[in-house]
């Protein structure tokens, strides 16, 4: 026989099916739904402002914070690198305006 | 992880503090009347250049007053083309020319001789007479 059920049907059942549980079995199917709830909660990765701060859980190994320090490091390296390449490019004025003003045509020193 | 947080922020905060303080493109019309004459030859290109351009040419008009009238004439008349060159390019060009300046008198003679030569062919005086 294959009856055909709607979503309230089916809860409607649960709830009856439930009715007729004794309590310490419905205590216990509260205990373990609690549980899951709560291990939900410390599995995702959420952030929530609390007293207008941030607090966390955020579930990551020691190697991937590692990884993120690395990360933070290296791109500091970075910016440092670009900033000296522009100082280097900066610092020219000498030289530039002694090629400006040389005998000898800019033309002469260009590829 | 609060203190890890914390760290990021820090790190971070450093990474912007070492950022380089970029010059703000300056529009023609703010520059001062000494920076104007010294960069007269830009004016009809000035907001096209980058502000790092732009900072490296202001550089040249704070020297310019120093400089005697021949050299501002040259100046003048290279500055455009200067402009127009490739980073890499002026990298090269600086390389060339401390090479250039690091010769014997004589082979220096030489080299302007030969780049005279070589004007006087095309019939183009890239250097204005002396």
């Amino acid at each position: 026989m294959n009856i055909k059920l709607s979503n309230k049907e089916i809860g409607n059942l649960l709830n009856t099916a439930a009715r007729q549980l004794d309590r310490s079995t419905l205590n216990e199917l509260h205990t373990a739904r609690q549980q899951a709830l709560q291990n939900q909660r410390v599995a995702s990765p959420v952030w929530v402002s609390q007293n207008g701060l941030l607090h966390g859980q955020l579930q990551l190994s020691t190697r991937a914070l590692n990884w993120i320090i690395v990360g933070v490091v290296a791109s500091l390296l970075v910016i440092n690198l670009t900033y000296w390449e522009h100082t280097y490019e900066r610092d020219h004025s000498d030289i530039d305006i002694a090629i400006l003003t040389d005998d000898l045509p800019v033309d002469a020193f260009v590829d | 992880m609060p203190a890890l947080l914390r760290n990021c922020l820090v790190a971070l905060f450093f990474a912007a503090a070492c950022l380089p303080m970029s010059a703000h493109a300056k529009p023609w019309e703010t520059l001062n009347a000494q920076q104007k004459e010294a960069l007269a030859p830009l004016s009809g290109t000035w907001s096209s250049l980058s502000e790092q351009q732009q900072t490296n040419f202001l550089a040249y008009a704070q020297r310019y007053p120093k400089l005697n009238a021949q050299q501002q004439q040259r100046l003048h008349s290279r500055l455009e083309a200067w402009s127009k060159l490739t980073p890499e390019q002026r990298k090269r060009a600086r390389e060339k020319y401390k090479a250039y300046k690091k010769l014997p008198a004589e082979k220096r003679e030489a080299v302007k001789k030969m780049v005279r030569e070589r004007e006087a062919a095309s019939g183009v005086p890239a250097t204005p007479p002396q």
